[in-house]
């Protein structure tokens, strides 16, 4: 049977070279893009999978809600809540607190800025990440001790054999001699916990509020637990620890009873689920989103089913051309399961060659797709060849089962007699155009969605930030709260040469820390909001241009624009102090118009706050995320860990960059940090949809050429058949001209259908989709009109050479034509 | 005169070989001529009225029509033509099976841009004329043999072209269906129709009123029946 079926194979390759070729390429396609998008769906799947027990590595989680602020998660969270867990829950079996900084690491000449986490001892039996070298019990135990990754100990030292080496770390000016007690292993798989290194958290680190406040978001809390069982009791109790131990304090940003408005909470994320989980959490830019990575995988299925109705179709389109043969083996003695089964082979033998030509293009695209998506997908063949296998054999048999159902069905005496082929009649013909509809509806309804994906992509690139974003250049790094630092380093940038006006701020693009407060407009019974506040020094105005909706920007003639800033200005009770808001906190606070705030008085706490300007919104942040209300103040004195920012004309940015890391390392030789544009540091909010783009357009295309190879196949055959119908109508009147539009309009009629059907899912999922986002673009006919527009130019095109050749054959051939 | 063929030639070359299916032919018809044309397989006769029906060109010759010379005339022009003065009935009836009854004999008008309502009424008549009305939401293959052939002489006549062309129009059919095709084209030539048919039976030759033999792509003989 094989030998047959093998035999059959290589006599259609010489006789119908085409059909074979249009069967092959089209199911090597849908394969191929099937199992990239399977290896890149199992890869965003696999994150932490590599940590062993992962599933009971639980992080926990801070809800806040406040009045004025859209209900908001972070994964930090206050470090007041860690010695109360072991305490209050026994199935904790360890728990770490891990907070991240950056640390200049020096050893010898080299220096390194690495991303440092500060963890308790536990860190190892919380998270057993595994180690090259040292060992996980003792590495963390001296306060001293540091543990590096693989590739921070290459950068300093060249190698990773450097166990009890020493090495100079700096970390906001507390410049320490550390010893190097463990190397990390390179992870084996995805991770979302990678650090550069891991200190034990300094003393220092332990005496910021961060520590003592329930309000603050210090860093992540790790905690190890048994099973899911445990999970469950910890969760159900968490209201009744945040209660227990976090309210009643009025000072402190979080409540559960004393101010009923205000919601502070507490929950669990497994480790195996952070990096879908964070798209949620404030600050986790690198999550994914679930449901895309399902529609991926979705695309993966889809573009897989795209080449097997277009096996399908074209196999029982030709199913009449085997009729004779099929005819002659009845006559001959095969039964019907001898024959059926011959097909089905052949379909999955066929497959199979699909199948190899799909693992080439995999091997091929795969590099491309991880730099594309930024991952490190690479070919996993113990998974991959069986996943193939399997695949080849699902596909096979839904190519083969249908068509050789009616090969086999064909009764000898019929065909032998019949002087025409036999077609299926109108319900194949049905069927054939129902696949075709199918599978345009597909690759109409994902080009559609690509073209949302890919207009919101660039929408969140040009986007009016509600700031000049172009000439601007922003410390990488923020500074050390030092007063003559500060002041050196402003000095040092106001003169270098191509800078136009330098300041300080906490809120840059893309924003490292933000501290917020309550305000209540004096004599408003509405109650108090809370606002994102920041301090700038310097020439803000200049640098950032925002864009003032009513009032003035801070002058320092003006007494009252200097305030005091940060921890000082709840020492100075009584006092009023200006301010400027930007336009949400202005409807938040209820204020109609910016002309009408202007003026108006704020109260928070005992310090009244005047409102002398209203700006735009400055969007620093994802447009995923909700502008907070924001409260912006003026001082002249140093504030906590600002960054410096540059305005700069007349120089490139490269040069500028130079030229302003130059004066940064004059006054913060140890903090070796860079400058970046607004576009590099805001990078990270729309890469992951620019990418997303990418890879759905490539997906997207291939579903169209898929879909374009299956029309044309079908128009090949429609082609053939309708041969002696185009003789008839040519011999009753009709022109070439006519019979192109005919034929024409028949090939595309089901294209069309296909358009009109794909409209509302595609508007559905892309509606859908782009509602995680604030800021977002609107989903538009246009979008809609140039996918429908460009598929039946391509269809158009695709069919248009049969359609010619069918339009212009002679009437006299053509009614001779079988 | 309605046709005049003079010296028409066609022959048809490949590669290797060239040969000639028509071979001087020169033919004159009158309107209202009912024109049986004979002779054995191979001999030209389906050149012939390919040629005569346009849907074949002569390498060579003139053809007239009336007062027009139709090798002059380019494709979409002859299309004009076609669809103005010639119906068709031809040997495997050459119905679309995916087109019901009545829109197969609804196709020869469609060309000729009539309003639909025309159309209807054109074709309710055409298929009254041959007896298949209570057939006309059917499809081809629902059809007998019999019943195909009068469809398709409903589609010949619903244009009431000038000329009707039939290529062996009983050759597939059986005694009695063959006798009733060719009682409907007598009817229609005694009605006024100009009809020239291609067939391999003398006896529907005779009923014809002029015979024609043909041998190796020339007219031999010419003759009127006596009827």
């Amino acid at each position: 049977m094989l030998i047959t079926i093998l035999r059959n194979i290589v006599r259609q390759a010489r006789r119908q070279p085409l059909y074979l070729a249009l069967n092959v390429i089209g199911l090597g396609l849908g394969m191929a893009v099937c199992l990239v998008l399977t290896l890149q769906v199992r890869y965003e799947y696999s994150f932490n999978a590599s940590i062993p027990d992962a599933a009971n590595v639980l992080r926990l989680d801070a809800h806040h809600m406040n009045p004025g602020n859209a209900p908001q998660e972070n994964a930090d969270v206050p470090f007041i809540a860690f010695p109360f867990l072991h305490t209050d829950f026994p199935q904790i079996l360890a728990t770490t607190r891990y907070e991240t900084a950056d640390y200049q690491l020096r050893a010898g000449d080299r220096r390194v800025t690495a991303d440092t986490a500060m963890v308790d001892p536990s860190f190892f039996d919380v998270i057993t990440l595994k180690l090259e070298r040292g060992n996980a019990r003792t590495a963390l135990t001296r306060p001293d001790a540091i543990v590096l990754s693989a590739n921070t100990a290459q950068a300093l030292f060249g190698t990773t054999d450097v166990l009890g080496r020493i090495i100079t770390t700096d970390h906001e000016g507390h410049r320490v001699s550390q010893t190097v007690t463990a190397i990390l292993a390179r992870p084996s798989g995805p991770v979302t916990i990678r650090p550069d290194a891991l200190t034990p958290i300094p003393a220092y680190e332990m005496e910021k509020p961060q520590f003592t406040r329930w309000g603050s978001s210090a860093g992540d809390i790790f905690i190890r637990v048994h099973n899911a069982v445990d999970r469950g009791v910890i969760s159900q109790n968490l209201t009744r620890f945040v209660i227990d131990h976090a309210s009643g304090d009025a000072n402190d940003d979080n409540s559960e009873g004393v101010h009923p408005e205000r919601h502070f909470g507490l929950s669990l994320v497994s480790l195996r689920e952070t990096h879908f989980h964070d798209l949620q959490v404030i600050g986790g830019d690198e999550a994914t989103d679930r449901s895309v990575v399902n529609i991926l995988e979705l695309i993966g299925v889809l573009a897989l089913l795209l080449a097997v109705f277009n096996a399908v179709n074209l196999a029982t389109a030709r199913a009449g051309l085997r009729a004779r043969e099929v005819a002659i083996r009845k006559t001959l003695g095969a039964t019907r399961m001898v024959l059926f089964v011959q097909f089905v082979g052949e379909a999955i033998v066929n497959t199979a060659v699909g199948g190899a030509l799909a693992l080439a293009l995999c091997e091929v695209a795969l590099p491309f797709t991880a730099a594309l998506t930024g991952t490190t997908l690479h070919m996993d063949y113990g998974f991959t060849l069986p996943f193939l296998f399997g695949v080849v054999l699902l596909t096979g048999l839904a190519c083969g089962l249908y068509p050789a159902l009616i090969l086999s069905s064909y009764q000898p005496a019929h065909v032998l007699a019949a002087t025409r082929m036999p077609s299926g009649g109108r319900s194949a013909a049905r069927l054939r155009n129902g696949l075709v509809i199918i599978q345009f509806a597909f690759a109409v309804a994902f080009a559609i969605c690509t073209l949302v994906v890919n207009r919101q992509a660039n929408f969140m690139q040009t986007l009016d930030l509600g700031f000049v974003r172009e000439g601007v250049l922003i410390s990488s790094g923020d500074m050390a709260n030092d007063a003559g630092k500060q002041r050196a380093l402003i000095e040092a940038l106001r003169h270098t040469p191509g800078v136009v006006s330098t300041c300080l701020s906490e809120l840059t693009p893309n924003i490292d820390n933000r501290h917020r407060f309550d305000v209540t407009p004096v004599g408003s019974h509405s109650g108090d909001i809370h606002v994102l506040g920041d301090t700038i020094v310097g020439d803000y105005a200049t640098t950032y241009r925002p864009r003032l909706l009513a009032g003035r920007w801070f002058d320092s003639s003006h007494g009252e624009d200097d305030s005091p800033g940060d921890d000082a200005f709840y020492k100075a009770p009584g006092k009023t102090w200006n301010v400027v808001l930007n336009r949400t906190a202005l409807s938040r606070l209820g204020f109609v118009r910016p002309e009408s705030a202007v003026g108006a008085l704020l109260k928070s706490g005992s310090v009244t706050l005047r409102v002398i300007g209203v700006t735009k919104d400055m969007l620093f942040i994802s447009a995923r995320e909700d502008v907070s209300p924001q409260i912006t103040f003026y001082s002249t004195a140093p504030q906590s860990y600002p960054h410096a920012s540059v305005r700069f004309s007349g120089a490139s940015e490269n040069i500028m960059r130079t030229r302003l890391k130059l004066a940064w390392d004059q006054v913060f030789p140890d903090a070796p940090y860079g400058f970046e544009t607004v576009q590099e540091r805001m990078s990270t909010f729309y890469i992951t949809e620019q990418r997303r783009g990418w890879l759905f357009s490539i997906a997207s295309g291939i579903a169209v050429t898929i879909a374009c190879l299956g029309l044309y196949g079908l128009a090949s055959f429609i082609a053939l058949r309708r041969t002696h119908e185009v003789g008839i109508r040519k011999a009753l009147g009709a022109t070439s001209q006519k019979v192109l539009t005919l034929m024409l309009r028949d090939f595309l009629r089901p294209v069309l259908v296909a358009c009109v059907l794909a409209a509302v899912p595609a508007w559905l999922v892309a509606q859908s989709w782009l509602s995680g986002f604030h800021q977002r673009i609107a989903v538009s006919w246009l979008d809609f009109a140039i996918v429908v527009s460009v598929t039946i130019a391509i269809a158009a095109l695709t069919v248009l050479g049969q359609t010619l050749r069918l339009a212009r054959a002679e009437p006299a051939c053509a009614l001779r034509a079988e | 005169m309605l046709i005049e063929l003079s010296h028409i030639q066609r022959l048809y070359r490949s590669d290797e070989v060239q040969t000639t299916a028509l071979q001087d032919i020169d033919l004159q018809i009158e309107t209202g001529e009912f024109v049986a044309i004979m002779g054995p397989s191979g001999c030209g006769k389906s050149t012939l009225l390919n040629i005569l029906g346009t849907i074949d060109r002569p390498t060579g010759g003139s053809y007239r029509f009336g007062t027009q010379e139709l090798t002059a005339m380019n494709e979409a022009e002859l299309a004009k033509f076609r669809r103005e003065h010639l119906g068709y009935v031809f040997q495997s009836f050459n119905l679309i099976d995916e087109l019901t009854i009545e829109e197969n004999i609804e196709l020869a008008l469609i060309y000729r841009e009539m309003p639909k309502s025309e159309r209807r009424e054109r074709v309710a008549h055409a298929m009254d004329h041959v007896g298949i009305a209570h057939r006309a939401r059917h499809y081809p293959s629902q059809l007998s043999g019999g019943q195909q052939q009068r469809a398709a002489i409903a589609r010949a006549i619903v244009g009431q072209p000038s000329l009707i062309l039939a290529d062996e129009p009983t050759g597939n059919l059986d005694t009695d269906n063959g006798a009733q095709v060719m009682d409907i084209l007598q009817r229609l030539n005694d009605e006024g129709a100009t009809i020239i048919m291609v067939t391999h039976s003398p006896s529907h030759a005779d009923l014809a009123r002029r015979r024609i033999d043909m041998l190796d792509g020339q007219v031999v003989v010419s003759v009127r029946n006596a009827i």
